[in-house]
């Protein structure tokens, strides 16, 4: 196009046509998939709202969960957050804080959950129905002792 | 075209068809544009899911606090809700006791129409329903017992579906 030959000229104009036609597709292609994403959007970002709230409350509930446990041959009773901190410091709890959390989840969220708490056990219950895992919303609570307890809703 | 491009006056000819060219293609994209933009933040949009969602949170939120029920539940002083286009349904219940509790706000007429919706019959002004379901904690005396929060929230519409 800036060419001042006549064959330069005729180029520049044809490949400025080219270049055009390129964009004026890009630009149809990139609003039209714009549209379809915000118009998809709406309906998960509503399901996945709901999720939440409902992830919030079941969490905060379930760490609260008072659970009897045996130590040192006396049972005590304790949050399930004392259990988290307590299979932290001796893996032979693991086994009864999974089963205690199972007990809980699978009666709520029968086969779409997950949970995992850092560097203790992760239990997902989607995993044998999905071969993909498709959670929508994960809600995290940090307790002390660098322990986190994250809870994965579908 | 290559005719016209083949000699000087072609060329002259040549530069108002190149500028028009240049002009509709400004236009169409500017069209195009302007058509998605319009089509998705112009066109009437349904907020009733959003609506019901939020209505159904404040509910579990009212009766909740930090994962504990109150046994005692009273969504009226949470809620104020027109009961002709807005519907509640809370139920609260313990998974080691006998202890149950619902009530319900609104117009019930809301959940019969989003029981027929749901089975795929499609009338003018179906409204719009949302269930959570909350694990929770009820305090039971000394003891707080494993439960169950139920909540259904409903919205009608007043004017036709779009």
């Amino acid at each position: 196009m800036f060419n001042s030959s006549k064959k330069g000229y005729l180029i520049g104009t044809v490949n400025s046509l080219i270049t055009a036609s390129i964009v004026v597709v890009a630009v149809l292609i990139i609003s039209y998939l714009l549209v379809v994403s915000l118009g998809t959007s709406a309906s998960e970002e509503t399901e996945e709202a709901s999720l939440q709230g409902q992830t919030i409350i079941s969490l905060q509930a379930y760490l609260r969960t008072p659970v009897m446990v045996d130590i040192n041959g006396e049972m005590q009773s304790m949050e399930m957050s004392d259990l988290i901190r307590l299979a932290k410091i001796n893996a032979n709890y693991v086994p009864i804080l999974e089963k205690g959390t199972r007990d809980i989840f699978d009666t709520v969220y029968p086969g779409r959950y997950k949970i995992k708490t850092s560097g203790i056990f992760t239990y997902d219950s989607g995993s044998l129905t999905d071969s993909i895992s498709s959670y929508k919303v994960s809600e995290k609570i940090a307790l002390p002792g660098e322990i986190s307890v994250t809870l994965s809703l579908k | 075209m290559k005719i016209l491009f083949s000699n000087k006056r072609a060329q002259v000819i040549s530069m108002p068809w190149h500028a028009l060219i240049i002009i509709f293609i400004l236009a169409v994209i500017v069209a195009v544009i302007l058509s998605s933009i319009s089509s998705v933040f112009l066109s009437k949009q349904d907020v009733r899911p959003a609506e019901s969602v939020l209505l159904a949170r404040a509910a579990a939120e009212c009766i909740t606090d930090f994962g504990i029920a109150n046994k005692n539940f009273d969504l009226n002083g949470c809620l104020t809700l027109d009961s002709r286009n807005y519907f509640v349904n809370a139920t609260l219940y313990s998974t080691e006791s006998n202890f149950y509790r619902n009530q319900v706000l609104g117009a019930e007429t809301i959940k019969t129409d989003c029981l027929i919706a749901d089975r795929g019959v499609d009338f003018g002004s179906a409204p719009i329903c949302m269930e959570s379901k909350n694990y929770v904690l009820i305090r039971n005396g000394d003891k707080l017992e494993k439960g169950i929060l139920l909540v259904y929230a409903g919205i009608r519409k007043v004017e036709e579906n779009v």
